[in-house]
């Protein structure tokens, strides 16, 4: 792990209490001013946010930076100073940045690395606008220099350099890059005559960001514009404009190679012609990024290169057909081409030999590699016309295609690839991997809310308290439990975790933190592995610095670390009491909650249950009020949930005048159980004013000791009923109904019972079973000659009562009733 | 009245031989007259005069002829009352339209009458059309030009076919009316076809010649007759269902709605004649038809109104539609194989009327043309309408027409799926006219004049200088010329200056800005949200760049139009793409590129054939195929999508067949090999042999210039709405075909016409005229340019979003950009294709909004012009004048002046002479003159 970790200061263990009294949780960083630095400098640089109480550290991903010092500004601590050194070899490019102080880790930001000084745009006295908004009043600045500016509303921004006949002049802008807002920034290289000699705005190569390369024509000055693309730009719009001779090609070939190589690369698409450089790649499997430089100068950000063990083949043309296709002998499977479709309407054809029954991947790496090609690949047999398969988009926003195929048989197969609009151009480089669909696991944290990526992504556990996460599983070709690997860990900080289920993606683990653990963080690499095979697999973070809500992501940065923290002690504990009973399906349960306060902790807790069982339902959160320690979260399992023994935990959030902090409860176990009673309820029907019977079979699945209460529920209004009991041996259970004589008529259907067993002197309720139907009908009309019949009735007097008439026979009593 | 002529001397020679008067004398007075009551079917007063014996038998009160005292004859008592007298014949009728009997007629009844009533007895009488005065073929007409036999040429197939024919007779003024009654037939072969009137059934195979004379004209046209004596089978699509069409039962309003009347529903218009047939014929078996009994079929009794039937009785049990029907029903209800041909056009002669006075008739022959080359008379079969009652009625069954008032009116003959139409011109009969010595500025005035002189209108004086220069200045550039450009273009001396004017205007980029508005606003051009299937802001301003780009470069308007609708590619990457991801739907998509780029409205065939148009349900798919395969895919840009060519296709909802690709109004399929469906579309939409794409681009340029297009609305070109003046558009779509589609050169046409610079004062015989550019229009200045021309006289700056401040509003790239100024006087909101977005009307709000509102007086507030003007030009006179000069491009009149200066003269101090300035500024700023291009 490069990062680069600088303690300031030893920190001292204060008692809990005396932290509280210092530290504020979750300090929040918004920027990082200057948006970026020149490499072998030293620079101070603002964090600008709020409670930054105590700074520790910038946990940093990348190697190049040193801090040397680390204070706050001001009191109010919303302000940091550090003071970095850039290493002259310090990577190009984006550098992220961490603040962790006592209180916790800040979000995400960025900072970037450059080769040149750093200018900063003029700005009117009250820095209320910029002087350079005319094109007849720019910016002078000098070739090889990085300018950062702002594009406000309808705002145009003149950079005037003066340059010699026949030199390169180039442009980059480092805009929607910077990760502050949705800043989609243009430019342009104007000549004296204002004609627009090159223009930039969106490129394959900087996605939204853009770059222009020129060789110009005359000795003198030539005028740079920046601006929004469409004039929307504010306060926030920050750029870097790099304007230097330096070459800026926007390809480069071949674009993969095998870790450790040493090999020749040509980068296409600069104006003075493709350029050849020798390189010694690292021997890690990544995306390496190519630079290539004029005199002192790089480019300002290089192409990249996948570095992948895969034997390759670069393309010969002609390849366009089945008979042509690279390379003369078809190589077994794994493999990788590599290509450009340089011709109008090109089209590439490789071949490879097949084994019957291979489940193979063919997975085209161009946009992921910043080409301009939109690919669109076909695999056939050889000689073969029909298609074994086509894919223009894998599917998840890339432009980059992805097939998964199966060989029927064995023998030589073809891949073309073309544009999807059968664009072509020098620099549609593309690589093909096709090899064997393996297995893969990873895990993620999942995103906390919407347009808010970063939300949770920190763990921050409190000493001698603990955090827990649910963790985003995810299996490609395989079907397995998962354990969770940690081979390291902020010193003690544990994790509690079972082994997850292959029937689960999303799972709770803990974080805990002895009460000893000294305050302390980073970022960490864990893992996921699975226990049967083996398998391992990353512990993924991914970042979107800009996201806009129903539309997608325009900047985000990923990691396979996760960033960790000791941190001072929480103002309180949260415990989780589950009763020593099952849930059973479609029963319910009160989970009890209390929270444990330290010093004048006094605010409103809110708790969340983050994870349930499946088919376990709960509210989205209850709360803990002010000054109270407890709280009943109801919750219930339908009668689809998974039955079996689950641990779980609870959240708790309170917002204190020290910032919010997140502490949860242990995880508790609980056990989802079949129901202990069913049954079923007999139709019932009467008359208002009538009373009658509901019949109801029991049936006792699993025996319970003592009487059970039984409840009819869902009756109509005008009828009651009584609760009445059960035990381990009923079998029918009648429910008298009084119906009152205004009782709703008709039918009221989803008539339930409602069993709840006491065991260990806990309730173990649930809905036993429903359906049941009730019939209250209108009274038939009167009898007709009500006296003369009157002799009749004494005759009948009551039967004996005790045996209760089914239904049949009280239609046919009623009926003998009414003649 | 020139008819009167020869009738009054032939009346005259009949005078002189008193007591001749011979039965061919008095045959035409009768039947014309009298014979549509009298006969057998009406027998109105019990009296029928279709023979001798009847006429002599009088009717029930009295006796219609007596011999012996012919002064008590009942016919000439009652014609010669009174009109308004309840006995008067023939009575006034509104729908027969008949008019009492003229003086001479009266006369010639009564010499006839006292002559003893000659009468052949074999001769039997039928009504007759009273369509013109009676004359005599034999007798030369001076006056005759020539005469017109329709159809040209005769062919009759099978024992059953008929064709009648219509003779017309153009007089030396290009006038025209109907002689078919009195030309003299006579054919060459008689063996071959048989006569009856002008009727021609065949009797053998062969051919021969039909010669029609007329009044020392004549005229011959080829009779053909094929298998004369082989019966032609009943076809349910050529013979059932025009009879269902020609009588409304497959109208909306009856059958055809969509849920049918009284429990029965036919396909509107007949778009799916064997869902029709099986709804006739099984969907209630035994109901509507009997097989057995047809007379006493359902189908056939509620048509004849012998039970009852909501629609009421729709023709008599034994006119040719019942027969029709009946014979069908006897046939065993056929549906028709798949050989049987089905009409493909249909020909309505003659192509144009004029017609001199009120009541002159005319009739249309209908002729249609069947796949198999065969060709049959459906007059009777088709229905007729007129686009301008006021000018020319037609009867909507029998297709005979009428003139009415001055003007203009298209009659329209409907058959099968095909509408063709006529042109008629009413001019009244006692105009004194002579065609007026004006000179043709270039071919717009040919043909603009050639028109005016068919109406017999005087076209307005050029306009002034003066008015000239305001008028090319707001629609060519939209904005006022300043006192300096007005007064130089005034004082030049040149002979052509306004031309010169023109040509410099169309160099300016407010010309191109005002044409990308306007070509932006037919795109639809705007936002619509930023998620990934709206069209984002910056979508909407590359999209409009792009347009500009393409119009500033002068690149040919068909190749615009050939990218954009074959456009593919990223929304931001390519953003004519924007076009596609506008409207997703492949329907509408397909109507509003017939609606922008052909101007025609197809939407009705979406779900039935068009009522006023030939587009069928079979052309509405054909076309809407081409667009059925466009594909759209997110990009790697969330906020991007990619427009590209897939498959797919739409299915015709009738055949539930996959329709295939046809280019509108074409029956072939369409050729799209080796490109997609969209390029084969915008390659055929955008050649120089398209019927429609550069008619209609000259049409929307031309009525940017004169407020109504030669086609109005000029979105809604259609058979039934024809162009005013089509040879004008066809030469001004041949030009700028010729012009490689350049618009500056068709508007320096347009501009240097003296059509354009004619006066906006009427003259009395142009003064109702408003579609033949007789006279300028007063037209209001549309929103964007009013506004602006408002920023350009209170020296205000307008700020628009995205834009620059002092941006004019023409520029505004986005169609949801809008303020309250610009939606008030109704710039297009851009969400439809409609040329009726751009509101052109005034209205109240409108008025109040420059009167109360703050667009007015706080500019004139905040651009200070008065207290600039004031130290300038030191007198407030000269502040007027300069005022007048800077709104109004002209100078105070005297009145104005005098009015004004009173006052300015009631003014204490200077403060208040300001104020009272800017009140003068802020009312002329509220004239209509300022509001409105004159």
């Amino acid at each position: 792990m490069n990062t680069s970790i600088v303690r300031p200061a030893l920190w001292v263990l204060l008692s809990g209490f005396l932290a509280l009294q210092a530290a504020a949780f979750t300090p929040s960083v918004g920027i990082i001013q200057p948006r970026g630095g020149q490499r072998g400098t030293e620079m101070t640089i603002r964090l600008a946010g709020d409670r930054l109480y105590e700074p520790q550290e910038l946990l940093l991903y990348k190697p190049g930076i040193t801090v040397t010092k680390l204070e706050k500004a001001g009191d109010d601590h919303k302000v940091v100073n550090a003071t970095i050194t850039i290493a002259p070899d310090a990577p190009l490019g984006e550098h992220l940045m961490r603040l962790r102080c006592k209180g916790g880790i800040s979000y995400q930001r960025t900072f970037w690395v450059g080769q040149y000084p750093i200018v900063n745009e003029k700005r009117s006295e009250d820095n209320k606008r910029d002087l350079n908004s005319k094109f007849d009043e720019p910016q002078e600045v000098d070739l090889n220099t990085t300018v950062q500016g702002v594009a406000d509303n309808e705002d145009a921004d003149y950079y005037r350099v003066q340059c010699k006949k026949g030199q390169r002049l180039s442009v980059e802008v480092e805009g929607m890059r910077l990760g502050r807002t949705l800043f989609d920034p243009y430019v342009a290289i104007l000549n004296k005559e204002r004609f627009e000699l090159v223009s930039s705005d969106d490129t394959a190569l900087l996605f939204r960001d853009c770059a222009a390369s020129v060789i110009v024509a005359d000795d003198g000055p030539y005028t740079i514009l920046v601006r929004e693309s469409s004039y929307q730009g504010n306060g926030s719009c920050q750029y870097r404009l790099h304007v230097g001779d330096f070459p800026r090609p926007t390809a480069i070939y071949p674009p993969g190679a095998k870790p450790g190589e040493v090999r020749e690369f040509t980068f296409i698409g600069d104006p003075r012609g493709e350029i050849k450089e020798k390189f010694s790649l690292p021997a890690e499997q990544r995306n390496f990024d190519a630079v290539v430089k004029n005199g002192d100068f790089f480019t300002p950000s290089g192409l990249p290169v996948r570095l992948s063990p895969l034997p390759y083949f670069n393309e010969k043309e002609p390849n366009e057909g089945s008979k042509e296709a690279t390379p003369p002998e078809a190589p077994g499977i794994p493999v990788a081409f590599h290509g450009v479709l340089s011709k109008k309407s090109d089209k590439d054809w490789f071949q490879f030999l097949g084994k019957k029954g291979r489940k193979l991947r063919a997975q085209v790496y161009a946009r992921s590699l910043r080409s301009p090609l939109d690919a669109y690949i076909i695999v056939r047999k050889a000689g073969e016309a029909k298609q074994i398969g086509n894919n223009d988009d894998a599917g998840d926003g890339s432009p980059d295609s992805l097939l998964d195929f199966d060989i029927p048989e064995d023998g030589i197969y073809n891949i073309n690839i073309r544009d999807q609009l059968y664009g072509s151009g020098l620099d549609y480089t593309y690589r093909i991997e096709i090899a064997e669909r393996g297995p893969s696991i990873a895990a993620s944290l999942p995103y906390g809310e919407r347009n808010n990526s970063q939300k949770w992504k920190m763990i921050n556990v409190p000493r001698g308290n603990r955090v827990g996460r649910v963790i985003n599983i995810g299996r490609s070709n395989i079907g397995c439990d998962i354990e969770l690997e940690t081979p390291q860990l902020p010193s003690g900080i544990k994790i509690d975790r079972d082994t997850i289920p292959r029937s689960q993606n999303a799972f709770p683990i803990m974080f805990e933190a002895t009460a000893e653990a000294p305050v302390a963080g980073g970022l960490y690499a864990l893992k996921v592995k699975d226990p049967a095979s083996g398998l391992t697999g990353p512990f993924n973070e991914s970042i979107h610095h800009i996201e806009v809500n129903n539309t997608g992501t325009f900047h985000s940065y990923h990691d396979k670390r996760i960033s960790i923290a000791v941190i001072e002690e929480a103002p309180f504990h949260l415990d989780l009491e589950i009763p020593p009973v099952p849930l059973v399906k479609n029963g319910t349960m009160n989970l009890k909650i209390t929270a444990t306060r330290h010093g004048d902790h006094k605010d409103g807790i809110t708790v969340t249950l983050p994870w349930r069982p499946p088919g376990v339902n709960a509210p989205s959160s209850v709360t803990i009020p002010k000054d109270k320690n407890e709280v009943i979260m109801g919750i219930n399992a339908n009668g689809d949930a998974a039955v079996g023994k689950w641990r779980i935990y609870v959240n708790g959030e309170s917002g204190s005048s020290k910032g919010p902090i997140l502490v949860s409860s242990p995880l508790k176990p609980i056990e989802i159980a079949e129901p202990y009673v069913g049954g079923k309820i007999e139709l019932a029907a009467t008359e208002p004013g009538e009373n009658t019977d509901v019949v109801c079979k029991v049936d006792v699945h699993k025996e319970f000791s003592g009487d059970a209460t039984i409840a009819l529920s869902g009756l109509p209004h005008g009828v009651k009923t009584k609760e009445l009991t059960i035990n381990k041996d009923s079998k029918e259970i009648t429910f008298p109904l009084e119906v009152a004589g205004d009782a709703k008529k008709g039918k009221t259907a989803n008539l339930f019972c409602t069993v709840v067993i006491s065991e260990n002197g806990h309730p173990i309720r649930a809905t036993a079973f429903g359906g049941g139907v009730l019939r209250i009908d209108p009274p038939p009309p009167a009898p007709k000659k009500p006296v003369a019949k009157k002799e009749e009735k004494p005759a009948e007097k009551k039967t004996p009562a005790e045996k209760r008439l089914s239904r049949l026979e009280q239609l046919r009593l009623q009926s003998k009733n009414n003649k | 009245m020139k008819f009167l002529f020869p009738t009054l001397w032939i009346l005259c020679i009949l005078c002189g031989s008193l007591g001749a008067r011979t039965f061919e004398q008095i045959r035409p007075i009768l039947e014309q007259n009298c014979l549509e009551c009298h006969n057998a079917k009406k027998k109105k007063g019990g009296l029928r005069l279709e023979t001798r014996a009847m006429m002599l038998e009088g009717g029930e009160n009295a006796e219609a002829v007596v011999l012996d005292k012919p002064g008590e004859s009942e016919i000439l008592r009652r014609t010669a009352l009174a009109p308004d007298h309840e006995e008067f014949m023939p009575p006034a009728d509104e729908k027969s339209d008949r008019e009492p009997l003229t003086g001479e007629q009266i006369a010639a009844l009564r010499q006839w009458i006292e002559g003893g009533a000659p009468w052949p007895e074999e001769v039997t009488l039928t009504q007759k059309p009273r369509t013109g005065p009676v004359e005599d073929p034999a007798q030369p007409d001076p006056d005759l030009a020539a005469i017109e036999v329709h159809p040209s040429r005769v062919t009759l197939e099978t024992a059953a076919d008929f064709h009648r024919v219509i003779v017309i007779a153009r007089s030396m003024d290009a006038t025209s009316r109907d002689v078919t009654a009195w030309a003299k037939y006579t054919l060459e072969d008689p063996a071959k076809a048989s006569l009856d009137g002008s009727l021609l059934k065949p009797r053998a195979d062969g051919e021969t010649k039909l010669r029609i004379d007329f009044r020392g004209q004549s005229a011959e046209i080829p009779v053909t007759v094929k298998d004369a004596a082989k019966p032609r089978p009943i076809s349910f699509q050529l013979d059932v269902m025009p009879v269902l069409t020609s009588s409304g039962c497959n109208t909306g309003s009856c059958h055809g709605s969509a849920r049918g009347q009284d429990g029965f529903m036919l396909s509107l218009f007949g778009y799916d004649p064997k869902g029709d047939h099986f709804r006739l014929t099984r969907q209630l078996s035994g109901r509507r038809v009997n097989l057995a009994l047809p007379e006493e079929s359902l189908f056939v009794t509620k048509s004849i109104g012998e039970v009852p039937h909501t629609g009421g009785k729709l023709f008599d049990p034994d006119s040719a539609n019942a027969r029709t029907l009946i014979s069908w029903i006897e046939a065993g209800v056929p549906y028709d194989d798949e050989s049987v041909a089905l009409p493909v056009g249909i020909d309505v002669e003659p192509k144009q009327y004029v017609l001199k006075g009120q009541r002159v008739k005319v009739p249309l022959t209908v002729r249609a043309r069947y796949a198999d080359g065969t060709d049959r008379d459906v007059t009777t079969l088709s229905s007729f309408s007129s686009s301008n009652d006021n000018s020319v009625a037609i009867d909507e069954g029998s297709g005979l027409a009428k003139s009415k008032n001055r003007g203009e009116a298209f009659l329209l003959a409907r058959f099968h799926t095909y509408t063709e139409g006529t042109q008629a011109i009413v001019i009244p009969d006692n105009l004194a006219y002579e065609r007026p010595q004006v000179p043709d500025f270039n071919y717009v005035d040919t043909h603009v004049h050639a028109k005016l002189h068919k109406l017999r209108i005087l076209p307005s004086a050029l306009c002034s200088d003066e008015v000239f220069v305001r008028r090319v200045f707001l629609d060519i550039v939209g904005v006022l010329p300043t006192e300096e450009e007005r007064k130089a273009f005034l004082d030049s001396q040149e002979a052509k200056k306004r031309d010169a004017l023109i040509d410099q205007l169309l160099e300016r980029k407010e010309f191109t800005e005002m044409w990308v508005m306007k070509w932006a606003e037919l795109l639809q051009i705007r936002s619509t949200g930023n998620n990934a299937n709206q069209v984002s802001y910056k979508s909407a301003l590359l999209w409009y760049e792009w347009l500009r780009d393409r119009v500033a470069s002068n690149q040919p308007f068909n190749k615009i139009v050939y990218e954009l609708l074959s456009a593919r590619g990223g929304t931001f990457k390519n953003p004519a793409t924007n076009y596609f991801k506008l409207e997703a739907d492949v329907k509408k998509m397909t109507e509003n590129v017939a609606q922008v780029f052909m101007g025609t409205r197809i939407q009705c065939a979406q779900c039935h054939n068009h009522p006023f148009d030939r587009w069928t349900m079979t052309d509405y798919y054909g076309f809407a195929s081409l667009f059925s395969q466009v594909k759209r895919k997110r990009a790697e840009d969330p906020s991007e999508q990619i427009v590209y060519d897939g498959g797919g296709s739409i299915k015709h909802p009738v055949t539930g067949q996959n329709a295939p690709p046809q280019f509108l109004g074409d029956d072939a399929p369409a050729d799209i090999k080796s490109k997609t469906r969209r390029e084969a579309m915008a390659e055929w939409l955008t050649a120089n042999d398209n019927p429609w794409f550069s008619k209609n681009v000259v049409n929307i340029v031309w009525a940017h210039f004169f407020g109504v297009g030669i086609t109005n609305p000029v979105d809604d070109v259609r058979i039934s709405n024809p162009a005013s003046n089509p040879e004008l558009l066809a030469a001004l779509s041949s030009k700028f075909v010729e012009y490689n589609y350049d618009f500056k050169k068709l508007v320096r046409d347009i501009c240097t016409s003296r059509a354009y610079q004619l006066a906006s004062q009427a003259n009395e015989t142009n003064a109702k005229d408003l579609t033949n550019f007789s006279h300028s229009l007063i037209r209001r200045v549309r929103a964007e340019v009013l506004l602006d021309t408002l920023a350009q006289v209170t020296e205000t700056p307008n700020k628009f979003q995205g834009l620059p401040v002092g941006a004019r509003a023409v520029q505004i790239a986005d169609g949801n950009t809008s303020t309250y100024f610009l939606t008030t006087f109704g710039r297009a909101t851009r969400q439809t294709v409609c040329s009726c977005e751009v509101k052109m009307e005034p209205n109240l709000s409108q008025a109040l909004h420059l009167l109360n509102g703050d667009a007015v007086h706080n500019r004139i507030r905040n651009g200070g012009v008065i207290g600039r003007l004031l130290k300038e030009k030191e007198t407030p006179e000269a502040v007027i004048d300069a005022l007048y000069f800077r709104c109004l491009s002209r100078a105070p009149t005297d009145t104005e002046k005098r009015k004004l200066m009173e006052g300015v003269k009631e003014a204490k101090d200077d403060k208040e002479r300001a104020e009272t300035l800017e009140d003068i500024f802020w009312a002329i700023l509220n004239s209509k003159e300022f509001i409105f291009n004159h």
